[in-house]
């Protein structure tokens, strides 16, 4: 199926059930006060108007005849960079900014398809080890630390 | 306003602040010069660095990446045929092909000098045209405010890339994410989905950063491009006077075209820097060798492109409207850092307008000396590998996303974001009026709320004011012309036909 559409499906359906989240009894406060309207009344608009827009977004690629494209992407090296993000993310807030992002720049980099493991290598340790001197030491904000060690 | 220009200048005269508009110019030119990754993309990964730096030093350092990266687009537009930036794609236009000829350093001169006059000529139209904005903007009331914000975010999604129905679907995307959290009228927490995190709402920052830096990171992941262009080593060299003297009608035009259409919101920085390289084409003597390396080509877009941050300042100074993913950005910095754009700024806080633009004036004069010392150096940047670049990008917008407040749920959220802001990138929705929708999301239901409690409920009666009236009916003009216009194309086509 023609990406446009599954997109379009899937922001329709995002759409659509937040909308019906706001009918639940938990939005149920009772009639407002003077001209006000309900808490969810605004964001039922904003939900009405995606959904609008969303539709007419396939059916403005279908009368173009874009619909039928396939995009050209490489959903291997995509969906690669999308998991070590988020497992490089995952791995920040458990290990520590340190622990984690030595290898994940790494690993990162070499999923991108950088080749050169010594220069890399060096790259990977001093770029989080600098920034990371600099924002404790130097502009004394807060990244998260290791459970195991106080250094870093 | 000017009577504070001397403890202004005394607030400015820091050692953090000059560093601040040195280190910004040349991260920004740098930045800037590398294809694809763009003003915002600069502005985030510089944003973290923000949040200890006192507010002058802040504001100083975001201003001069937003006007540095602007010109850093021309080098590699003239370098390697390819736009840094996509505000300077007519540059390629001259710029290359003037480079073909030998004549590189000549073309750098060119757009550096351009770039410069363009910031300081919608700088003068800045210190104008925004405390009258603002002094204007006393007058609106709820009702002005919420037509105010419909105008802008219809604007925004007229100019988006892509299609028009899909900047209007982004930015309500965005509107509903502004609404997710605390309701300001009734303190209600909307959309939590018992996620105890998510009760204070999303933070505008780490939307930012998941949408621009990381989705761009995995866009670069999935489309890939292997053809690797040579990068020659080049000098700037400034055309002689009587060159540039007949040329300044070209000069004037274009940074007056850029400043114009960057003061609407949605500014559409490309959109003017066509516009300018258009007229100039049309109205030049040597209209037969633009597009062969003709200067004028090359001072048409990079005057306009320039004057457009500018002119985009002055609804999001003036007004705290923002015209576009930078200015949302600026934005945020500033909230962060306790100032609200607005009349109020102006108002209550003079000192910060007023130290706003004279860091604009010495980061566009900044701009001559490093085009002029570091052209060589940003040859250099276009010769870094793109993976590390990536990952660099990546460990800096994480830093960013974590350091705003602290709170591990930003992370995910930025890392999600990323996700869908890349599968929408895939199929064509613009970024930045998700953002912009987000950034001005809860001004927009306060204002309607507090209307309709103003109206006592009737809507209808949003349309007995008479600001408000004029502001949609602009609107409405927005929304029809490219109807209006080519219905106005094919009677005069008709017209020919029948003639």
């Amino acid at each position: 199926m023609p990406a446009v559409f599954v997109y379009g499906l899937m922001l329709v359906l995002s759409a659509g059930a937040l909308f019906v989240s706001t009918f639940s009894a938990t939005y149920d406060l009772g009639e407002p006060y003077g001209g006000d309207v309900t808490t969810v009344f605004v964001p039922r608009v904003f939900l009405i108007l995606w959904i609008i827009f969303a539709v007419l977004m396939v059916v403005e690629e279908v009368v173009r005849g874009r619909a039928k494209l396939r995009l050209n992407v490489d959903w291997t090296p995509l969906g690669l960079a999308c998991l070590a993000a988020i497992v490089i993310a995952a791995a920040m807030l458990q290990f520590g900014f340190v622990l984690a992002l030595v290898p994940g720049f790494f690993v990162f980099t070499w999923l991108l398809g950088y080749r050169r493991p010594v220069p890399l290598a060096i790259v990977s340790i001093a770029m989080p080890a600098v920034v990371w001197g600099v924002f404790i030491h130097f502009f004394e904000l807060s990244l998260p630390q290791s459970p195991w060690f106080d250094v870093f | 306003m000017l009577q504070h220009l001397p403890s202004v200048i005394d607030q400015l005269a820091t050692f953090e602040v000059l560093l601040s508009i040195l280190a910004g110019s040349l991260f920004g030119g740098f930045i800037g010069a590398l294809p694809g990754m763009g003003t915002v993309v600069a502005l985030i990964v510089a944003l973290p660095f923000t949040f200890s730096m006192s507010s002058p030093a802040a504001i100083a350092l975001l201003l001069s990446i937003y006007c540095s990266s602007v010109y850093g687009g021309s080098i590699s537009a003239i370098l390697i045929n390819t736009p840094g930036t996509p505000q300077s794609a007519a540059t390629v236009l001259d710029g290359y092909p003037m480079a073909k000829r030998g004549k590189a350093d000549y073309a750098l001169g060119w757009a550096t000098v351009a770039s410069v006059f363009g910031g300081l000529f919608s700088l003068v139209l800045l210190v104008f045209l925004a405390p009258q904005l603002a002094a204007v903007s006393v007058h609106f009331g709820q009702v002005e405010t919420f037509a105010l914000i419909v105008f802008s975010l219809t604007c925004i999604a007229w100019v988006s890339r892509g299609s028009t129905i899909k900047g209007l679907m982004a930015g309500s995307m965005g509107l509903f994410l502004a609404t997710v959290g605390a309701d300001t009228m009734t303190g209600f927490s909307r959309f939590h989905f018992d996620i105890y995190e998510l009760q204070g709402g999303f933070s505008l920052i780490s939307i930012l950063v998941g949408l621009f830096a990381f989705s761009e990171v995995f866009y670069r992941a999935a489309i890939r491009e292997d053809e690797v262009k040579p990068i020659p080593n080049v000098g700037f060299k400034v055309a002689p006077w009587p060159e540039w003297k007949s040329r300044m009608r070209c000069l004037l035009q274009s940074s007056a075209i850029g400043s114009f259409i960057g003061v609407l919101p949605g500014t559409g920085a490309t959109a003017a820097t066509f516009i300018a390289y258009g007229e100039a084409k049309r109205v030049s003597k040597r209209r037969d060798k633009f597009g062969t390396g003709e200067p004028e080509g090359i001072i048409a877009s990079e005057s306009a492109n320039n004057a457009v941050t500018g002119g985009a300042l002055v609804p999001t100074l003036a007004l705290g409207i923002p015209g576009d993913g930078g200015t949302a950005v600026m934005m945020g910095v500033l909230l962060i850092h306790g100032v609200t754009p607005g009349v109020q700024l102006f108002k209550n806080q003079p000192e910060i307008m007023l130290g706003a633009f004279v860091t604009l004036f010495f980061a566009n004069v900044i701009l001559l000396l490093i085009g002029a010392v570091g052209a060589q150096g940003f040859t250099r940047v276009l010769r870094l590998p793109e993976p590390m670049l990536m990952a660099m990008v990546l460990l800096m917008s994480l830093v960013g996303a974590y350091a705003v407040r602290g709170n591990p749920v930003d992370v995910i959220v930025a890392v999600a974001a990323g996700v869908v802001g890349v599968f929408l990138r895939l199929i064509n929705v613009p970024m930045a009026p998700i953002v912009i929708g987000m950034a001005l999301g809860r001004t927009f239901e306060e204002s309607f709320r507090q209307g309709m409690i103003l109206k006592g409920g009737n809507f209808w009666a949003f349309f007995e004011q008479p600001i408000a009236d004029g502001i949609l009916l602009l609107t409405l003009v927005v929304v029809c012309w490219p109807m209006i216009a080519r219905l106005i194309r094919r009677r005069g086509m008709a017209e020919k036909t029948v003639g």
